[in-house]
């Protein structure tokens, strides 16, 4: 920014990125700040597969707009999405890669789905997404979500491998893990994940552990709701999302009764 | 902002012309009146949040040249710049091989004694990608010794000096029997090290690498002698054309391998200890002239 006297204090116009070269054409925007948004998505490897669950919340900003909004979606008959950011955005990444599995499965070999390894497996989407949200984080224009890719990943010989659950951030930042939570519940749920984690979980344990993250993410995330959904990929079924339900609470706790804030006790320290 | 400066300056333009009978000293204010408006207004682009294509997310990996082996290491603590952990395991684009296919087996199945390795830490995203690119150039060309894969490493690395990878690597390699590393920033500068480390943490690193591997260490007597490699020319006798330019310092260490894993781990468990960046699992691997072993 120059301040030129001479000029009667007018300042020459300062480009806000100065060191990257993004010069938008007429008529084209940016994104710069996410609007509808959805929270955190959850997921954790069982023995039968990979579990998801997040709630079917879209803000806008502090307003609760769209309370059934569909934050899991499968890609293909093997894999699962679950997207949180700006909800939009994950529409049109939704859109883009149903796009590619039709185009895959009417580009294949075979008529019959289940003879081919036509479709995509869940670590060929998650590497997928990668290089969609880089790309798109290089051009200063990005998807603003945190996407969670589970399924399965693929062996060399075509066969259905090891269950993946792996994560990917609106600069591209990709990784695997046996939990992944994005948002708030990298904060609140994760720890919890970390804690109950066993390869061998069964499915109603893993549901479980779950819903008790969401039900905690619903008590202290303001911009959660109680009204979830959890989707499964198995190897025997695929993909199987759940209706949304509502998770039954409980507000009798000592802290919610009494809140940690108030100055008679110790604050909470 | 843009619309308000034009309004200042519109406004001043008006204030002027009425005003320009008046005393310089009073036009003189109203200017610097304007121009604290105008920083005040700027001032607010900075305040709003605004995308960051970038993420510092931790990793500290370290390479060390032997006799006859290259050892490098790397933690596999993933966070985001601030006070998450994201991943306690990751190793995709903190250790990989220049020559391997992009997958995290590529380092178990695809080495051989000609490996020439990269670990690399800072923005994860960038490092990916950066790991990808190079695969790629040096897949697509015939064998390459590792010196030509630093200098093309440099190269990349320098190509998007406008917009960098916000990587920061060591890579290394056998050449014929020893061991070579060089260690790099985020835009190509490059050098010849015997111990390199780099990422977060690097600071607390590299003194106690230096201190660890130094000759004198080495001795019983105390008395340091700086190694030098054949090649080596004093620095008294360096002059411009006079020499091939060949690092005065020394280029390998003189230990034996399991004492250098040893002290790497020493290493990392003391950086661990007041570095949040770095921690959880420390990934060895070591690349020796005539056999593979991964730690």
């Amino acid at each position: 920014m120059s301040f030129s006297l001479a000029r009667g204090g007018s300042t020459t116009r300062a480009n806000v990125y100065a060191g990257t070269s993004a010069p938008s054409a007429p008529g084209t925007q940016r994104t710069t700040r996410p609007i509808v948004t959805g929270t955190s998505v959850i997921g954790i490897k069982y023995a039968g597969g990979v579990m998801l669950a997040a709630d079917t919340l879209a803000s806008y900003g502090g307003m609760a707009k769209y309370k059934n909004a569909q934050r899991l979606v499968s890609v293909n008959p093997k894999t699962l999405i679950g997207g949180g950011g700006e909800y939009s955005d994950f529409q049109s990444l939704t859109d883009l890669l149903r796009a590619n599995a039709l185009q895959d499965s009417c580009t294949a070999d075979s008529l019959y789905a289940e003879e081919d390894g036509a479709e995509e497996c869940a670590r060929e989407v998650w590497n997928y997404i990668r290089a969609v949200m880089y790309n798109r984080r290089n051009k200063m224009n990005p998807l603003w979500n945190d996407i969670v890719v589970a399924g399965f990943a693929q062996d060399k010989d075509g066969s259905t491998g090891e269950p993946f659950l792996g994560l990917v951030d609106k600069i591209g930042t990709a990784y695997g893990d046996d939990m992944i939570a994005t948002g708030f519940g990298s904060y609140l749920a994760l720890p919890i994940l970390r804690e109950k984690y066993r390869a061998d979980l069964e499915e109603g344990e893993a549901r479980a552990l779950l819903e008790d993250c969401m039900r905690v993410l619903f008590y202290r995330d303001c911009r959660a709701s109680n009204r979830i959904q959890i989707a499964k990929v198995t190897k025997e079924d695929g993909v199987l999302i759940s209706e949304p339900y509502e998770l039954d609470t409980s507000w009798d706790s000592a802290s919610f009764v009494v809140p940690k804030g108030e100055l008679e006790g110790d604050g909470g320290w | 902002v843009t619309q308000g400066r034009e309004m200042a300056s519109t406004h001043h333009h008006d204030k002027t012309s009425q005003q320009s009978k008046q005393h310089s000293t009073f036009s003189f204010r109203m200017k610097a009146n304007i121009l604290l408006l105008l920083l005040f207004f700027a001032s607010f682009s900075s305040v709003l949040s605004k995308f960051d294509p970038y993420q510092i997310n931790g990793g500290l990996v370290t390479a060390i040249a032997g006799p006859t082996y290259v050892i490098f290491a790397t933690d596999t603590r993933l966070t985001d710049g601030g006070y998450e952990i994201k991943s306690r395991s990751y190793t995709s684009s903190r250790l990989w091989n220049a020559l391997g296919e992009s997958t995290d087996d590529a380092l178990l199945t695809d080495v051989t004694s000609q490996g020439t390795f990269v670990a690399s830490a800072g923005c994860a995203a960038d490092c990916e990608a950066l790991k990808r690119i190079v695969q790629t150039e040096l897949s697509a060309r015939s064998f390459l010794s590792v010196s030509n894969a630093a200098t093309l490493l440099g190269q990349v690395l320098y190509s998007k000096r406008s917009f960098p990878f916000y990587s920061f690597c060591v890579l290394g390699g056998l050449k014929g029997k020893r061991g070579a590393v060089y260690v790099y920033d985020a835009i190509g500068s490059f050098e010849q090290v015997a111990v390199g480390c780099a990422g977060t943490g690097r600071e607390m690193m590299q003194p106690v690498l230096d201190r660890f591997f130094s000759s004198s260490s080495c001795r019983r007597d105390g008395t340091a002698e700086y190694r030098r490699d054949g090649k080596a020319v004093l620095a008294e006798h360096q002059q411009v054309g006079s020499v091939t330019l060949q690092p005065p310092v020394q280029t390998y260490v003189d230990c034996e391998v399991e004492e250098a894993v040893g002290m790497v781990v020493k290493a990392y468990q003391a950086v661990c200890e007041r570095e949040i960046g770095v921690g959880d699992e420390v990934s060895v691997c070591v690349v020796k002239s005539s056999s593979e072993g991964r730690g």
